[in-house]
């Protein structure tokens, strides 16, 4: 075999390798949630899971508004004990040079949203106290008329691998995402 | 006043930032978005497992504009590598302010070999459930947050928080401090590898015009080699020099560099095969 053959043959599996572990990895303190805010609850499509003992937490929840629902919610941390948090929006853009439609945020409150508007939302966690037990919250939205729930995002603390590579960390990873979309439909039915 | 090839070009490439990028984002901003990343414009994520099967219909101006790319750079080459691309434009017109004594070189790395492995990594891994690749190291969303930092707390929150650190650095070893200041887009942009092999494919048709060298005019200067951002140009033991179709771009350096006017944009008929024999450029070996 040619050397530039033997050279192109080890970039490409060295590539394939470094990609692997990139892709498996998770950064402990990072959670991205897919959402869809419906008037019946929503959904959420990955369950936000984040590591112990951390200093900042970041999740990033973005959705879609799925008609009818229109109007505007209000967005809540919940579980127990209570944790200091801030949340941010990507939207109303700061330039509003007047071309389409955005919604207005302020409070932790969203208003004036429309059907299949787009929402960015980064939650910053930054506990008094670092989280060092396993426990479950939970990112609710409520509509500001009925008070009913549009949207919940499970957001779970637990025990997680440095590198969230191995497999022990990877198996909980998946478990965990299947119990709590599981609990999710399960609420849901319940509530319905 | 005569304004450069080159002026031109980068002049393209400002104006689709102002157009795709925030704080302006004009065309994202007709479709209710702030930008490129996460919007109806998002191209990388159609590629990914969840586009395919849930986002191709939220996703539908990133399936137009992949097509057109495609399109376009299979008639006339990859023009939106080259021209419009607000990502990988503003790291090459970034790399331009940094001193050639910074800039890593990665021109011994076989790019196709890591292009294609990645974008391999890109569509199957998330199929075979190990992870997925997409959104994570996308320089599409680290550029979009960094521009949009200026006036949104969110995108600030995200680059602070998320890995941020990671993609910057990233973006600065691959894009700012790399030589040419396109090994991003060479390397790791699943987009640019399909568009490269659409621009290869094109190459093959003669009468469509790609940056084509004429070996008679040739005298092996390598002033071509050294301008190339994506080191698209190789030269061969026989001292020939030739332009790789899967990694050229049109940026047209390399014909402003070359004091032979040896390399030119052109159909492939004017540099036949019998013309190249008959110069002597080509030798062909006897039977």
């Amino acid at each position: 075999m040619k050397k530039k053959s033997v050279i192109i043959i080890i970039t490409g599996v060295a590539t394939i390798a470094v990609c692997t572990i990139a892709a498996m990895y998770t950064p402990p303190g990072f959670g991205h949630s897919v959402t869809m805010v419906t008037r019946d609850g929503g959904i959420s499509r990955h369950p936000v899971l984040l590591g112990l003992n951390m200093e900042k937490y970041v999740i990033l929840v973005t959705g879609t508004v799925i008609p009818p629902y229109r109007g505007g919610f209000r967005i809540v941390l919940e579980g127990d004990p209570k944790i200091e948090h801030k949340i941010y929006s990507s939207y109303p853009p700061k330039l509003h040079l007047g071309m389409n439609h955005f919604h207005d945020f302020g409070n932790d409150t969203i208003t004036n949203i429309s059907p299949l508007d787009k929402f960015t939302l980064a939650v910053s966690i930054e506990p008094r106290q670092r989280i060092k037990e396993e426990s479950n919250y939970e990112l609710k939205f409520y509509d500001l008329k009925s008070d009913n729930l549009v949207l919940s995002v499970p957001v779970s603390f637990m025990e997680l691998d440095n590198f969230n590579i191995s497999k022990k960390a990877r198996r909980p990873y998946t478990e965990q995402c299947e119990h709590l979309t599981g609990e999710m439909n399960k609420s849901k039915i319940s509530s319905n | 006043m005569k304004i450069s090839n080159q002026k031109k070009r980068f002049l393209i490439i400002i104006l689709a930032v102002l157009a795709f990028l925030p704080p302006l984002a004009f065309v994202p901003r007709f479709f209710g978005s702030m930008s490129i990343c996460g919007s109806p414009f998002c191209m990388r994520m159609l590629l990914s497992f969840e586009g395919f099967s849930a986002m191709s219909k939220t996703l539908f101006m990133g399936l137009f504009l992949i097509v057109t790319i495609f399109i376009v750079s299979f008639i006339a080459g990859r023009f939106w590598c080259s021209h419009v691309c607000p990502i990988g434009g503003i790291t090459e017109i970034g790399s331009k302010a940094v001193p050639d004594t910074m800039k890593i070189n990665y021109k011994w790395i076989p790019a196709p070999a890591v292009r294609y492995s990645y974008l391999a990594a890109f569509l199957f891994l998330p199929v075979l459930g190990v992870g997925s690749l997409c959104c994570s190291y996308c320089n599409f969303s680290i550029i979009s947050s960094l521009f949009g930092s200026v006036t949104n707390p969110a995108s600030r929150v995200l680059l602070a928080g998320f890995g941020g650190i990671t993609d910057i650095l990233l973006l600065l070893l691959l894009g700012i401090f790399a030589a040419g200041g396109r090994a991003y887009c060479n390397f790791l942009c699943p987009i640019g590898a399909i568009d490269a092999m659409f621009n290869w494919l094109g190459s093959k048709i003669r009468f469509l015009k790609r940056i084509r060298i004429d070996q008679s005019k040739c005298n092996s200067c390598n002033q071509c080699i050294k301008a190339c951002p994506v080191w698209a140009i190789e030269k061969y033991s026989d001292n020939s020099v030739k332009i790789n179709q899967l990694s050229c771009i049109p940026c047209k350096i390399c014909i402003e560099k070359c004091q032979q006017d040896a390399i030119s944009y052109q159909k492939e008929e004017y540099l036949s095969e019998k013309d190249l024999i008959k110069s002597g450029s080509v030798y062909l070996e006897p039977h």
